[in-house]
């Protein structure tokens, strides 16, 4: 209910902020020399000379999977949301939005696990040997990433591994699935996303170092650790079972709230790499005044971040007995 | 931000309320010794933590560097950051590269030292426009910092004290905010209402900065507000709040000399760290070109620059990286060492 809410607000919002563009996207379809009747007509097409609740309205009718209730008023007509068609190149938004996800879903989750293979070893060490020089090392890699910027980390990669190194293609998305020549398939889809993601997860891996480190330092002091330990049981029992299983819940939350927070954060990269995904989508979008395109993206990665916090919740409840779902 | 400085922030806070007890004790007991004062003590503390002065003294730097430098270093050469050199080129017909003289076009005959090259094909000196684009990132990051600082102070410190509908608003809000893909919302408005802001000057900022300040303060102050009000909303429950309230003071009285001495810590703490962060968000946003316009220079519009020519003349982008990392590094060792100074049993 709170997330329908949310939903609607959201999509307002876009609405509005995009209301207050003083370009006329009618008169950008009628090219340089726009006559009034042109204008008109495209204004009458895009539906632009509407008022914006009625605009609105339509767009969220649209949007909604239920069309109306049946005869009988009890059977539910069900639809496929519909986001409309892109103002620029009238190809519909749904089809823009689900060609670019994969992309972006490609990265972000990939670059998810790449943070976690880096953080979760160098964290849990770096807290069971503080002050140790990979501590100390770890301690400099997480200052650097929290504060490098990621487009400098992106071009910097791309240009040691990438130009010089020639290690790593720079730019460019292989599908995993459908291959078109030499690229496709998921050896080279992983292999054109490595740099993609070292830049994506470097600044998250930092993060996480920290809050594992700090997590895993605090839970070797509890009182049940020192318990275990007291009653015979082995190190990596101890590790195991009552240190990390409490260490990692907080870090099973912020991952679920990051990956939302990160799929804004992939804009950079992608505009780094230039991967066609949602973030280059949008900015392309917002530029050409492309109102459905952007409201489309707006409302699909809102939708993945209410959804992904749903999922996040549930498993929380499912890992951490402790936790009632109301 | 990450979700997890608020804990650590609100440590800030209880930390400030014990040592404060701890040093009134001391003081009714011997009176002839002087005690040292709470400020004293964090600057002892400060004092200590090379690192974080470090920090500090970077920062001073970086601000003379960028506001007294930038004049300086433009009287010294002779020419602004916006002035276009067309020879400044290599025979490659690529930008040509720090340490070299060119000819001046408008003053034919007299050389012109580019320190660290120029910027693009159009030939602007790199060197200066890093030191003006100092300026842009210092002045969009404190502005922006001082506008939703307040606003999250103010709201969330309400929130947290009356509780009630102000709190059901500002916490709801919040919580929408979260959720937001908010990086597209402020590109969206940087783009659409960005540039009928961006000649707003007030005569002493640089063009643009006015916007990514309205900008950013706009989606900026949630972070702020979360914090001030979990700390207000543990504030309000302890005892001498209680007593204060029960000897009759106003609301005002309460939160002017009992709940605000208390927010003083995890502000400057949080204000430190959340100057870095809007450098960087400053320098992101220039980069996709929807903040600091060219020609006006900025870290962000500079690396942008740089990528066009990042095979060729690969310095371009290391310098305006330099640049931001430095800064935000200063800023976050002087933010942790604050941290610790305010609450020195909290642990990192």
């Amino acid at each position: 209910m709170w997330a329908f809410v949310l939903f609607i607000a959201v999509t307002i919002v876009t609405y509005v902020i995009f209301y207050a563009i003083p370009a006329n996207p009618a008169r950008l379809a009628c090219g340089q020399r726009a006559t009034a009747e042109c204008i008109k007509r495209a204004a009458h097409y895009l539906g632009t000379d509407r008022p914006l609740y009625v605009q609105y309205g339509k767009f969220f009718g649209r949007l909604m999977p239920v069309a109306g209730l049946g005869p009988n008023n009890f059977s539910p007509h069900f639809k496929t949301p519909n986001l409309g068609r892109s103002f620029t190149n009238r190809l519909t938004v749904n089809s823009v939005v689900l060609n670019a996800a994969p992309v972006t879903a490609s990265l972000v989750f990939g670059g998810a696990v790449f943070w976690m293979l880096i953080a979760l070893p160098v964290g849990i060490l770096s807290a069971l040997r503080p002050r140790s020089l990979l501590d100390r090392i770890a301690m400099v890699f997480v200052l650097v990433g929290i504060s490098a910027h990621p487009v400098w980390i992106g071009l910097l990669l791309a240009y040691f591994l990438g130009f010089k190194a020639g290690v790593f293609p720079i730019t460019g998305y292989c599908d995993f699935i459908n291959p078109s020549g030499n690229c496709g398939g998921p050896v080279q889809w992983a292999y054109h996303l490595v740099l993609p993601w070292a830049t994506f997860a470097f600044l998250f891996a930092a993060l996480y170092v920290r809050m594992i480190r700090a997590n895993v330092m605090e839970a070797l002091g509890e009182d049940y650790v020192r318990t275990a330990r007291a009653k015979g049981a082995p190190e990596w029992l101890v590790m195991r079972s009552h240190v990390l299983r409490n260490a990692l819940l907080p870090v099973v939350t912020m991952l679920g709230m990051d990956i939302g927070i990160a799929l804004g954060g992939a804009i950079f990269t992608e505009s780094v790499f230039g991967l066609p995904g949602l973030g280059k989508t949008a900015i392309q979008a917002i530029e050409n005044f492309d109102l459905p395109t952007t409201q489309g993206v707006v409302v699909f990665a809102t939708l993945c971040i209410i959804l992904l916090t749903l999922v996040v919740d549930l498993l929380y409840a499912w890992i951490d007995p402790r936790i009632r779902l109301t | 931000m990450a979700p997890g400085t608020e804990k650590e922030v609100l440590g800030a806070g209880a930390g400030m309320a014990g040592a404060v007890a701890l040093e009134s004790g001391v003081e009714l007991g011997e009176i002839e010794v002087k005690a040292r004062g709470y400020w004293e003590q964090v600057w002892r503390r400060l004092r200590k933590d090379k690192i974080a002065i470090a920090g500090g003294v970077t920062i001073i730097f970086l601000i003379l560097g960028a506001f007294v430098g930038a004049p300086i270093a433009q009287a010294i050469l002779g020419h602004g950051p916006d002035d276009l050199f067309y020879t400044a080129m290599n025979a490659q017909g690529q930008p040509i590269g720090p340490l070299s003289w060119v000819d001046n076009p408008l003053n034919p005959g007299h050389k012109v030292f580019l320190l660290l090259g120029a910027d693009s094909t159009l030939g602007r000196d790199e060197f200066l426009r890093l030191l003006y684009g100092a300026q842009v990132s210092f002045e969009v990051a404190l502005l922006a910092t001082l506008g939703s600082i307040s606003i999250g102070v103010l709201l969330g410190s309400m929130a947290g004290y009356f509780r009630g509908w102000v709190d059901t608003i500002v916490s709801r809000v919040t919580e929408i905010t979260m959720a937001f893909p908010s990086l597209l919302f402020i590109i969206a408005l940087a783009s659409t209402i960005g540039d009928s802001l961006n000649n707003i000057t007030f005569g002493i900022f640089g063009r643009g900065v006015f916007n990514l300040f309205l900008i950013l303060s706009i989606f900026g102050w949630f972070y702020p507000a979360r914090i001030m009000r979990a700390v207000v909303l543990s504030l309000r429950e302890k005892e001498f709040v209680e007593a204060a309230r029960m000897v009759g003071s106003s609301d005002w009285r309460i939160i002017r000399s009992h709940i605000l001495p208390h927010l003083v810590a995890p502000i400057i703490v949080y204000t430190t760290l959340s100057v870095a962060s809007f450098i960087i968000a400053e320098a992101g946003l220039s980069y996709l070109g929807v903040g600091i316009k060219l020609p006006t220079a900025s870290w962000g519009n500079l690396l942008q620059q740089a990528s066009d020519y990042y095979t060729t003349q690969p310095w371009l982008m290391v310098w305006p990286g330099l640049a931001v990392l430095l800064t935000t590094l200063a800023f976050n060792l002087l933010g942790d060492g604050l941290r610790d100074a305010f609450d020195p049993r909290s642990t990192h």
